[in-house]
């Protein structure tokens, strides 16, 4: 490198201190904002592809200000859909539903709000301080993991489902099950078989997971304020708890939120895990690893909210690592991202730390800002925004509608989108009736691909030898120690809990 | 006489002023209206981008300047969107289909859930058709030419999935520069096989030739992969820094060989073709194709194109690809050999 | 009730390994062997419990705790048999809607017909939301970022 680190970053400090460059932030926020709450059909690449024709003729630190901005802030606003509507808000965050959506019933939505911003607004600072310490050692890092590593890490990630399964395992093992054969559906990439397919070609690539989790979670949480008539027969629980509570739950659980941030972060890094798993490692991750077992995730516990909310958010630090150090977009926006740089003549990798390491500094200080910036707006709408869990159903349950027939229709625009997101509608209902854990489904369908595409490629590859591998050995006597110890934990949990205290948690679902 | 005057001139008049009616009105057609580009990608990808970069000069240079908006139609390799252009969408000169190469090998190659035919489209150009292929192979296995491939056996060949691009390019080369017992390992996305590459779970790779230098100009650079053939679409093309790699063409031996490597270099060379429904009328196409003619000659395209998509524009007009599209080798023979090159079975005997 | 969709269940993975049976080993490893045939076998044990009413005797003394919402409606059966019919019959209105006349205007129109008839809100206050799903959806998608939406089967624009 021709400057110094420290030099680098200073410079890139200073090349940022500029009021069109500020300007270029506030607008970029200002737009993340708004895809957070808009409906899935207004994502991040959309915004990206977008903005880059208008970029692109901009000078390269202003527009890297609006578009780090706007996909920064994007992630650390995304849990206003979850915990107000209790639909996904994004690919990573999904998980936060479990905890949020019930805190938001509860009354809890400011504290719920205030948790998940003071999470994401840590995580993605941890995001980007690593970020910024990764750039001489990146490389090793994102090597290190190869298909036989990263089939037991998702190993790991399905055993959560007992975790997830609760008081049912037989039924969240069958639901875990289900979800991965609903990720066998399409044409399978080793062979080239359709499988499931019958002849449709829209079942050529696949069920998109948009459409399951937004039936699966949202048609049920409409369903019951339609059904309940919040706001008119019902009323909502009032709200209590302040933005504040939230603030000190997450710093009550500063290590849980560095934990899970070095989970997104890692992720970030890997090539092929995806932003849809990220939240739910750092939830699984989280119950597994709470002294009482997770006992009271899935019933508004903030923890639920605080772990996949930093995860989500730091994960977008790993991802600029592998873009910016390595060249390799992570995502549809990371790849959006590396044709802005070419477009203005910088070229991600390698070449780029050696000829440009403040360009690199320059956008892991706009990262930091963005993420604070995010936080920020976030506390100063949530209490605003907090309230409309208190909105009668009448309001409540066509924005539902919108915002999920929406978002579905959205994926591909075609009417199987609309049939698909009904029968996920239905199903949903069905599973939350007769107690089937819908994460659980959500799990085996988001890791049930990832799973047969690392195995195969690791027997491909290695045949048995993979599994002699030090780096997979240590990894499933990790994996297999946090499983045991979690169980061990639900298991002792449940054993303290007063029998009274049973008995109200404990309800009948099969009085029909 | 005078009456035979008078009735040439009124008639020449009368002709001059239909004519410059008819162009004004053609002038005009587009005027106020709104154009639909229907994309057969996904919005927000690098696809996305390509229509994007033809957008404003389409804009432009279609008489009328009308507004120019994008329908997202993808799925099914781009069957779905072309299903619609072709059988769907009214031919009135308003709807342009914006789709993806692949619509034309899946007709020829006789796959499921295709309602349209490629020879009934009618095609208006494409901005980009130059699609060099090449193979390398890990420095590591010391393979530093390709006589030494066929001594080393098992090479694990990595490609994102059975059928796709990268896939049948690299069982092509592995076929033709005589790999022994090849291992096609399919399923990884684009950047994971190059990690994969780096980290020794993967011998070869099949890719484009631009894309890679982009991504990691140093493994040419540095040597750090060896560099064993090319494919070259079009043909004789020369890549400016690969160009001395053997072209794959010198390695055919039979006719058969050599129409099936035709064949797939047909397919790369559509590009990503513009098309419109059949029955369209044919002012309107002329109209439309003068337009991508023109968009394709501006100035300014090229630069704007490199901006957006990080690649070369290498533009064929409406002629051009109408050529290359009636020059695919249709012959069952050899459109069943390459299905054996696309399939999850092993390589043909040699 | 629960048996039905046990049921469900049951018919789920019987019919994959059915489907699934006579592909390469490559591509039924997962979805038959490691998934269908477990999750069939799952699946017919929980059978056998709904049939046997073991998890009504399992609630006075189970442990563990919930890790879903549960369905905790308490409303007389036939009510809730109603407004659950109901609510499905505006979704599946709502999605057919979007199919035959458009998202463009099938959505504006569900969300004002729903505040009108089943929240009973005024005239005025559902005619604005209604007004306001069209703002987003054509507004913002159509006009200002200039993406067309598929037109529907009955009318196109």
């Amino acid at each position: 490198m021709e400057i110094s680190l420290v030099d680098a970053a200073l410079t890139g400090f200073l090349n940022i201190l500029h009021l069109k460059v500020f300007y270029a932030l506030v607008i970029g926020v200002s737009i993340g904002t708004f895809t957070a709450v808009a409906p899935q059909g207004l994502g991040m690449p959309l915004v990206y592809a977008i903005m880059l024709p208008v970029v692109i003729k901009w000078e390269p630190i202003t527009g890297i200000a609006l578009l780090i901005g706007a996909s920064s802030v994007s992630a650390v606003c995304a849990a206003y859909l979850p915990v107000l509507f209790g639909i996904p808000g994004g690919s990573g965050s999904q998980a936060t539903i479990l905890d949020g959506y019930p805190m938001g019933r509860r009354g809890e939505a400011r504290r719920a709000l205030g948790a998940s911003f003071m999470a994401g607004g840590m995580g993605c600072l941890i995001g980007t301080f690593t970020l910024a310490l990764a750039i001489p050692a990146a490389r090793p890092l994102i090597y290190l993991m190869g298909s036989p590593e990263l089939f037991v890490v998702v190993l790991w990630g399905l055993s959560m489902v007992a975790v997830l399964a609760g008081r049912r395992p037989l039924k969240g093992l069958m639901a875990a099950c289900f979800g991965l054969l609903l990720a066998t559906v399409g044409q399978q990439a080793q062979s080239g078989i359709m499988r499931f397919v019958f002849d449709e070609p829209y079942l050529l690539d696949g069920l998109s997971i948009s459409i399951i989790a937004l039936g699966v979670f949202g048609i049920p949480a409409a369903m019951d304020l339609a059904v309940k008539k919040l706001g008119v027969e019902q009323q909502p629980a009032p709200l209590t708890g302040k933005l504040l509570d939230g603030v000190k739950d997450t710093l009550r659980e500063w290590w849980l939120v560095v934990r899970c941030s070095f989970i997104g972060v890692w992720v970030g890094i890997v090539p092929g895990i995806g932003s849809s798993v990220v939240d739910w490692l750092a939830y699984g991750h989280a119950a597994q690893s709470s002294k009482d077992g997770g006992a009271h995730f899935g019933q508004g516990d903030v923890r639920g909210v605080i772990a996949p909310e930093s995860a989500n958010d730091a994960k977008d630090g790993g991802d600029l690592i592998t873009t910016l150090l390595l060249g390799f977009p992570q995502g549809v926006v990371t790849a959006l991202f590396i044709v802005a740089l070419l477009a203005w003549g910088f070229l991600p990798g390698p070449e780029l730390i050696k000829k440009n390491p403040e360009l690199i500094y320059s956008i892991v200080w706009i990262q930091g800002i963005a993420g604070i910036f995010g936080t920020l707006i976030g506390f100063v709408l949530s209490s605003p925004l907090a309230k409309l869990a208190q909105v009668r159903y009448s309001f409540m349950v066509p924005t539902i509608f919108v915002f999920v027939l929406m978002g579905a229709f959205s994926v591909t625009r075609d009417p199987a989108d609309l049939l698909t997101v009904v029968i996920f509608g239905i199903m949903g209902y069905f599973m939350r009736r007769f107690g089937y854990p819908r994460p659980a489904l959500i799990l085996g369908l988001v890791l049930g691909s990832l799973m047969e595409t690392y195995l195969y490629r690791s027997m491909a590859s290695y045949g048995f030898i993979w599994l002699t591998r030090p780096a997979v050995i240590v990894l499933l006597i990790l994996a297999s120690t946090s499983f045991y110890f979690a169980v061990r934990g639900r298991m002792k949990s449940a054993a303290k809990l007063p029998a009274a205290a049973r008995k109200d948690i404990l309800r009948n679902e099969d009085d029909s | 006489m005078i009456r035979r005057m008078k009735l040439m001139i009124f008639t020449i008049a009368s002709s001059i002023g239909l004519f410059a009616v008819n162009a004004y009105s053609q002038n005009n057609f587009y005027a106020g209206k709104t154009v639909t580009l229907v994309a057969t990608t996904a919005p927000g990808g690098t696809g996305d981008l390509r229509v994007k970069a033809m957008l404003p000069f389409l804009k432009k240079h279609i008489p009328g300047n009308p507004t120019v908006v994008i329908q997202y139609m993808d799925g099914g390799g781009g069957r779905k969107g072309a299903n619609h252009i072709y059988g769907s969408v009214a031919p009135d000169g308003l709807t342009i289909g914006a789709a993806s190469g692949a619509i034309i090998g899946l007709a020829v190659m006789g796959e499921k859930g295709i309602s349209y035919d490629i020879d009934k489209f009618i095609y208006l150009g494409t901005p980009e058709s130059e699609n060099h292929y090449v193979i390398y192979t890990r420095k590591e296995l010391g393979l530093d030419s390709p006589n030494k491939l066929p001594s080393k056996p098992g090479i694990r060949i990595g490609a994102q999935s059975v059928g796709h691009v990268s896939y049948v390019a690299g069982r092509m080369f592995a076929y033709f520069l005589n790999f022994k017992d090849p291992k096609f390992i399919a399923g990884y996305s684009s950047r994971e096989v190059d990690v994969a590459l780096v980290n020794g779970e993967l011998d070869a790779r099949a890719n484009n030739a631009t894309s890679v230098l982009r991504r990691n100009p140093d493994w040419f650079e540095k040597g750090l992969m060896n560099f064993h053939a090319i494919m070259e679409v079009p043909v004789g093309d020369k890549h400016p820094r690969l160009g001395h790699l053997p072209e794959i063409g010198t390695f055919a031996k039979t006719e058969t060989e050599k129409k099936l490597i035709a064949l797939w270099r047909a397919f790369r060379g559509v590009g990503s073709p513009y098309i419109l429904p059949p029955g369209t009328p044919k002012d309107k196409v002329a109209i439309l194709e003068e337009a991508m003619r023109k968009t394709f000659k501006d100035p300014e395209f090229p630069a704007y194109f490199k901006k957006i998509v990080a690649a070369d524009a290498s533009p064929l007009g409406p002629a051009e690809l109408r050529k290359v599209v009636a020059g695919i080798p249709r012959d069952a023979e050899t459109i069943d050999m390459l299905q054996k090159f696309a399939g999850p079975g092993p390589l043909p005997p040699r | 009730m629960t048996a039905n969709f046990t049921l469900f269940m049951v018919a789920a993975f019987a019919g994959a390994t059915y489907w699934g049976w006579n592909w390469p080993y490559i591509a039924k490893l997962m979805p038959v062997y490691v998934v269908a045939i477990p999750g069939l076998l799952l699946a017919l044990f929980q059978l056998y419990r709904d049939a046997t009413g073991w998890e009504t005797r399992r609630e006075n003394a189970a442990e563990g705790i919930d890790m879903d919402e549960v369905h905790n409606i308490k409303l007389d059966k036939k009510t809730e048999l109603r407004r659950t019919l109901v609510f499905f019959g505006w979704f599946i209105g709502g999605a057919l809607g979007i199919w035959l006349i458009g998202i463009v205007y099938s959505l504006p129109i569900l969300v004002f017909l729903y505040g009108l008839i089943d929240g009973r809100e005024s005239m005025r206050t559902s005619l604005i939301m209604g007004a306001c799903t069209y703002a987003l959806i054509w507004g913002l998608f159509e006009y200002t970022l200039e993406t067309r939406w598929p037109p529907g089967v009955l009318i196109g624009y």
